[in-house]
């Protein structure tokens, strides 16, 4: 990569910046330094991404497991962000310190336009859109539109989920590999995101009655653990729990088919994939054994109260903080009823909040200061330990490390 | 009202309108319900589904503006909603849910809605405007862009202390109209103001059963905490 001088300042104040933020213990430095060499050379993203291959991750769930997958399944060195700072100066941040050809960058739903223009990627993966964070997003029809245009202009492969109205509404006509699973949330499903009529919904599908948006034809499709790849039948064996993970390692794998990856050779990487910053990582509290799940929109708890095992106790912790959208009502999209009778701790800034939704749903709450006050006060067995954004953070590097 | 009550509830429209989790209204008009002995019948009726003409009380939730203008027509072509009303039920409208009941939209209120130039976002806490409402304050969020302006056959559900509400520069936010309530409080409303819900439902069925009633530890320690958090302390 050849280098203007400012860029090179750039790079250099950067680095300095996330030298200094460590030895100051701001955190891991990473998104500063990407913020630093930014604001010297605001052509720095565009530039530093010149001359790598590039896929995009973007959607509202599975983000960074998808990118630990793609990035485990290429079976070579591969510049990411995998700590997860999926804003532009995360991205800047991971190629200041990693000058590997290839790149597999998650990328937040907003910023996903710009970060395509500046980096041309060769592909793009567009995993489902639901409500998440409405204070700063708004709508999900927002979003639709967002990506429309971000991928209009662009040459990208996009790689994208078929059963998810909202994804299938910003692709442009014959451009995408199609994935399909069995959709797990679908209560954003309402009016068409093309036109505007209420769409058809049936028992597993759905179609607009007015224009011609309708799920495509997938050649790569998830079910019961198989994913099947133009007919041919592949199993999964992986690592990581849950329905949701084999939607993402099937995401995975078509970006890796994309780089000449056989399926079999991904497969195999992507099963071995266990944890993904601190999600599904196990550990102790005192003896108990505890497991960590990441849960932070309706959608993403529908995976979660799948994963749940009915013999753990149950623990939950709820943030609002910027990161995590400071509007606490989409608790009440969670289907908390299939907690009901069951013992649960509320933990966090919103343990309130949280209280009085599992209070309704029939749950027999204990509000509990921290993780070490619940696994005092709830019965004994294993403990699932399940917070949304920033209070799964906490409860990482407090517990897991 | 005699002990065998039963109360409906129908959700409307949820997949266009309940952006905000507000059909959780429903949820706690149901479990407030039967804490007191009642039964309860939730309803969930989308878009294409009949609505039933008899309930007791329709709750209707935020919704995004492309979802908004179909659940408008959806509504008005099925012609149960205003029949309701006609027979007395009760409606309880949040958002884009309020906004439909007047105009542009449904016109079974008076008021009358048009975008702002921009979005009110954050903590919502009005002063009740009727005697009938127990509650100091009524609390929720609001994540909207519109500007509702009340006309004369119409008062607010509150006065303004904290947010953006009505937007129209009278300090109002929502509207009550005989017995349909309007306003841009999500949360979702009535799990955050009990004795809102407590009073939809009085005006539904009569005066409630003295004992027993809702536990409301839980909801009191989360009013005191919000109220805290936004700043209004106590
Ligand atoms: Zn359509």
């Amino acid at each position: 990569m050849r280098r203007t001088p400012r860029l090179a300042v750039a790079v250099a104040a950067g680095r300095l910046a996330v030298v200094l933020s460590k030895v100051l213990r701001f955190g891991s430095g990473q998104s500063v330094g990407g913020r630093v060499t930014l604001a010297v050379d605001p052509g720095s993203l565009r530039a530093l991404a010149k001359g790598r291959r590039i896929v995009l991750v973007t959607g509202t769930n599975g983000k960074s497991t998808t990118t630990s997958m793609l990035a485990a399944s290429l079976g070579t060195r591969v510049c990411t962000n995998a700590t997860g700072s999926n804003l532009p100066p995360g991205v800047v941040a991971a190629m200041i310190g990693d000058n590997s050809r290839l790149a597999v960058f998650e990328v937040d739903e907003l910023h996903i336009p710009r970060v395509i223009r500046e980096v041309r990627p060769e592909a793009v993966l567009l995993l489902n859109l639901s409500r998440d964070q409405l204070d700063r997003m708004h709508e999900v029809g927002r979003v639709v539109r967002a990506w429309r245009d971000g991928l209009a202009d662009s040459g990208a492969h996009v790689i994208a989920f078929a059963n998810d109205p909202n994804v299938v509404a910003a692709v442009p006509a014959g451009r995408a590999t199609w994935i399909s699973a069995s959709t797990m949330w679908d209560s954003d499903i309402g009016a068409c995101p093309s036109c505007g009529a209420p769409l058809i919904i049936t028992a597993d599908s759905w179609i607009c009655g007015s224009c011609d948006l309708k799920p495509p034809a997938a050649s790569y499709v998830v079910a019961d653990g198989v994913l099947t790849i133009d007919g041919v039948p592949h199993p999964l064996d992986l690592a990581l729990p849950g329905r949701v993970n084999q939607t993402n390692a099937a995401f995975a794998i078509a970006a890796a088919a994309h780089f000449d990856v056989a399926p079999a050779e991904a497969i195999s990487r992507i099963n071995a994939v266990a944890n993904v910053a601190g999600r599904y990582a196990h550990f102790t509290v005192g003896e108990r054994p505890a497991r960590l799940l990441l849960a932070k929109n309706p959608a993403s708890w529908v995976s979660a109260l799948e994963i749940v095992d009915p013999a753990a106790q149950v623990v939950i912790s709820i943030n609002a903080r910027t990161a995590d959208g400071v509007d606490t009502s989409w608790l009440w999209d969670v289907e908390f009823e299939k907690l009901a009778g069951r013992e649960v701790a509320a933990l966090g800034d919103r343990r309130a909040d949280l209280a009085v939704r599992l209070d309704y749903a029939g749950v027999h709450v204990r509000e509990c200061t921290d993780l070490d006050d619940a696994a005092a006060s709830l019965p004994p067995g294993p403990l699932d330990v399940i917070g949304n954004y920033t209070a799964f953070d906490d409860l990482r590097r407090r517990h897991v490390g | 009202m005699s002990a065998d009550s039963v109360v409906s509830v129908v959700v409307l429209y949820p997949r266009l309108l309940g952006t905000y989790g507000d059909s959780g209204n429903a949820t706690v008009l149901c479990r407030r319900a039967e804490a007191r002995g009642l039964g309860s019948r939730l309803l969930t009726v989308d878009a294409g589904e009949p609505i039933p003409r008899s309930a007791d009380i329709y709750v209707l939730g935020g919704g995004e503006d492309v979802n908004q203008t179909a659940a408008a027509r959806g509504i008005e072509k099925d012609g149960g909603l205003a029949e309701a009303v006609d027979n007395g039920a009760v409606v309880f409208a949040i958002c884009a849910g309020f906004q439909i009941l007047g105009s542009p939209g449904l016109g079974m209120i008076d008021v009358h809605t048009e975008a702002m130039p921009t979005r009110a976002v954050g903590d919502l806490v009005t002063t009740p405007d009727g005697a009938e409402l127990t509650d100091d304050v009524l609390i929720g969020f609001e994540n909207h862009r519109g500007r509702t302006v009340l006309g004369p056959g119409v008062r607010p559900l509150g006065r303004v202390q904290r947010g953006i509400g009505n937007g129209a520069g009278d300090g109002a936010d929502g509207a009550v109209s005989g017995r349909i309530f309007g306003s841009y409080l999500h949360g979702p409303a009535l799990a955050l103001n009990p004795a809102l819900a407590d009073h939809l439902l009085t005006l539904a069925v009569g005066p409630l059963p003295a004992a027993p009633t809702p536990d409301d530890t839980l909801v009191g320690r989360l009013r005191a905490d919000r109220l805290q958090r936004i700043g209004r302390g106590h």
